[in-house]
């Protein structure tokens, strides 16, 4: 397990992609989002005197729009679910596929997609990145009531979801509702990275430690 | 010139009186304020609210102000619809047994003010009017319909209804009640027929969100979720013909209310937030104008400083981030427009033909001059 955080620390030092590369990624997702915000007040046509988000209920086909998937790597996607009067909004983080990311832009050549090569730190680095994810995200979804669009519990298959509703538009500008939804999304990943630095700094440290204690 | 004036903290519907000296706007809530129009400056700011209608208790969804008989009806999520006459200077209601089992979406006076029209949740439409008899009003239903209704709109001269639907889907009713329209009555299908027959289905392939009969009632626009505008030639339409509809599809966001204005041109707004102009030169297809703005007559009064620095506050403080670049829009309103209507008056020193309002609390008016701007 230390020899794995030793090596984990030193990918450090493999350049990030900025905010440069995820920029395309970032206006797809935000053109994508306006398009769908379109969203008004609707009351239940089922249950008389409810006003639910129909993306929730789903209880009417016709009012649930085609759910579109912007992909930007196999671990790396947002989900956009619309309805009438309400979008669910879901992110599947890069930080999964960062291990695997960086073993391949370190080898010369570029890997197949489950490569057999160091099969064993792939999988360590994804469980650190998992617990960071997992645990990080519960953190910010026990606190959504703060956050007023965070959903308490992602879609399955997904990091961490947001529920926009038509009150949400009505009370917030859109087009600064979609900035923060944004911003989320680019400070979610540089946290879990920064995050992750710091755990593998820190096993380092204890690493040196444990063996200068040892010699 | 344009107006704009602040009057509420939120707009979600608003209504003019006949002479334009009163407007019913809905904040937003179970309630109905009555504001007067000032007749000296300031414009902006709150109107002196002579009234406040509140007998519904949920959010109330239509209201539209008859301008004949000066009788308001309300429609609300609460499944209730009144009839507000004004008794002395004040507004009485009076009940309307609609009989449907989910909210009520908008609300429509008949061109006579003798009935007006209910969309609903229960995918029916109600047809209503009043019977001295029992001293309320009654309501008749035009079915049909696989989802909400979102809209209504009466023909101008004949007894027939359009209907906007969530099924995607605009369709054309005859409206004819032998008791108030008389036996005969004519329509662009002939003779009219029995009430609540399906004349006409346009295919929108997206929500239908609104319809609207031109001041002649030779032409229906509707507008779908798909950002798609359609214009329905009637006289066409009911000879049966395939080319009487034709649909203009737009490169904005959708269009969620539309008007047609006394000269034959349609305007329309909603998710696009500056009204656009669609028309169509002498024997020329429908086509996208322009969009209007408010370049030429507006005020620049948030150039200075002080504001500006304002507005960064205001942004880190509704949304929490600094970043003030994009603050505000450049157009008039910076939420959906919810309400389009004629107006054809003067406000203290600026004509308006129609007026639009928004969630953001503001009644926008605006005039020939930007209709013409946005026409070049």
């Amino acid at each position: 397990m230390s020899s794995g955080f030793l090596r984990g620390g030193s990918s450090g030092t493999i350049p990030r992609e900025g905010n440069f590369a995820l920029k395309p990624y970032l206006d797809c997702i935000r053109e994508t989002l306006g398009a769908a915000l379109c969203v008004s007040n609707f009351a239940s046509q089922i249950v008389e005197r409810h006003n639910k988000p129909e993306v929730e209920v789903g209880t009417s086909s016709e009012l649930l729009l085609n759910p579109i998937v912007i992909r930007r790597s196999d671990h790396e996607s947002v989900l956009i679910e619309s309805a009438v009067n309400s979008v669910r909004f879901s992110i599947k983080a890069r930080i999964a596929a960062e291990g695997v990311a960086r073993l391949a832009a370190a080898s010369p050549h570029p890997a197949p997609p489950a490569p057999p090569l160091r099969g064993s730190q792939v999988k360590q680095l994804d469980e650190m990145d998992e617990i960071l994810a997992r645990k990080f995200t519960r953190f910010l979804m026990l606190r959504a009531d703060n956050f007023i669009v965070l959903r308490r519990k992602p879609v399955p298959g997904y990091d961490i979801s947001f529920l926009l509703t038509n009150f949400n538009v009505e009370a917030l500008w859109k087009h600064k509702l979609i900035d923060f939804v944004i911003q989320f999304m680019e400070e979610i990943d540089s946290e879990i990275s920064a995050m992750k630095l710091a755990v593998n700094e820190r096993a380092r440290m204890v690493g040196y430690q444990y063996l200068r204690e040892m010699c | 010139m344009v107006f704009e004036a602040r009057v509420e903290s939120a707009i979600t519907i608003h209504a003019w009186n006949a002479d334009r000296t009163l407007l019913a706007v809905c904040p937003n809530d179970n309630t109905i304020a009555i504001l007067k129009v000032p007749t000296a400056e300031p414009l902006d700011g709150p109107w002196e609210r002579v009234a406040t209608l509140s007998e519904h208790d949920a959010l109330v969804t239509g209201i539209a102000w008859a301008p004949t008989s000066n009788k308001i009806v309300t429609v609300s999520q609460d499944r209730n619809a009144y009839v507000w006459t004004q008794v002395g200077g004040e507004w009485k209601p009076s009940l309307v047994i609609l009989r449907i089992a989910a909210a009520a979406t908008s609300v429509q006076w008949s061109p006579g003010e003798e009935k007006f029209a209910v969309g609903s949740g229960a995918k029916v439409v109600p047809v209503c009017y009043y019977e001295a008899a029992n001293d309320f009003w009654v309501s008749k239903m035009i079915k049909d319909h696989s989802s909400t209704v979102g809209a209504v709109a009466w023909h101008p001269t004949a007894p027939i209804l359009a209907t906007a639907s969530f099924d995607c889907r605009c369709r054309v009713f005859s409206a004819h009640l032998r008791n108030i329209d008389g036996k005969e009555a004519t329509t662009p299908w002939g003779a009219a027929a029995k009430f609540g027959t399906l004349l006409y289905t346009y295919e929108a392939y997206g929500w239908v969100l609104d319809v609207a009969f031109s001041a002649a009632g030779d032409a229906l626009a509707l507008t779908a979720q798909n950002s798609t505008v359609a214009v329905v030639d009637m006289a066409a339409a009911a000879a049966g013909s395939e080319g009487a509809a034709q649909t203009i599809r737009l490169s904005e966001l959708p269009l969620t209310k539309l008007l047609f204005l006394p000269d034959g041109q349609l305007v329309g707004a909603g998710h696009c937030y500056s009204p656009l102009l669609i028309g169509r030169a002498e024997g020329a297809p429908w086509a996208v104008i322009g969009k209007l703005s408010t370049s030429a007559g507006r005020t620049k009064k948030s150039s200075s400083k002080v504001d500006s620095a304002r507005r960064m506050f205001q942004a880190a403080a509704s949304t929490g981030t600094l970043d003030s670049g994009a603050a505000t829009l450049d157009s008039l309103h910076q939420f959906a427009v919810c309400g389009l209507q004629r107006f054809g008056g003067r406000v203290v020193q600026s004509d308006a033909v129609f007026t639009s309002s928004a969630l953001d609390g503001k009644i926008v008016g605006w005039s020939a001059r930007e209709i013409a701007a946005a026409a070049q």
